[in-house]
């Protein structure tokens, strides 16, 4: 496969299919790192630790039942969010990253200017992410 | 194994479709966080014993 444009991710969040909403999407795969530099090193050297997942997702808002507002507003304050992320909607290879565990923290419900479209921008933390 | 039926549109299914702990548990999600948010909801099993 040959290097791509972003043009279909896909985000499902808590089984709500939310990919046509999708405007800016950042899936970050982190490790805390744990250092183990002993004496007669001449770096530091670390091990890694916990994951430390963090996705911020920008949305165009969409008050019908069971759309953004919904599953956003649902979202926040819960721990145990899931959610799944893909770089295509079809195609292969196209890994799934699938985050379970999820926290989200707080989302801007109600958020623009006069004549602007209505947005809200989330990211999720925490988690422990499988690919398959 | 308990019964769920599905309220909104998503991944699950149709809206109206009935899943399991089971298949809620593959989609994956957490089964307390889609009924506290509706999008699904337990199907009772409670029969009416009343003659």
């Amino acid at each position: 496969m040959a290097v791509f444009a972003l043009t279909d991710a896909q985000f499902t969040l808590n089984t709500i299919d939310l990919s046509s909403y999708v405007t800016n999407i950042e899936l970050t795969y982190e490790f805390d790192a744990v250092e183990t530099t002993a004496m007669g090193a001449t770096g530091h050297s670390n091990i890694k630790s916990l994951q430390n997942i963090s996705c911020t997702v920008e949305l165009n808002n969409d008050l019908a039942v069971g759309k953004v507002f919904d599953t956003v507003f649902a979202a926040v304050g819960s721990g145990t969010n899931t959610y799944i992320v893909k770089s295509l909607s079809t195609g292969t290879p196209n890994p799934v990253l699938t985050v379970s565990g999820a926290f989200c923290p707080s989302a801007p419900i109600v958020s623009g200017t006069v004549g602007d479209l209505s947005k809200m921008s989330i990211t999720l933390t925490g988690g422990t992410l499988v690919k398959t | 194994m308990a019964n769920y039926k599905i309220l909104v549109e998503s991944t699950l299914g149709a809206i109206g479709d009935t899943v399991t702990d089971a298949d809620i548990i593959a989609a994956p999600a957490d089964i307390e966080q889609l009924i506290v948010s509706g999008i699904v909801e337990p199907v009772s099993t409670t029969k009416n014993t009343k003659e």
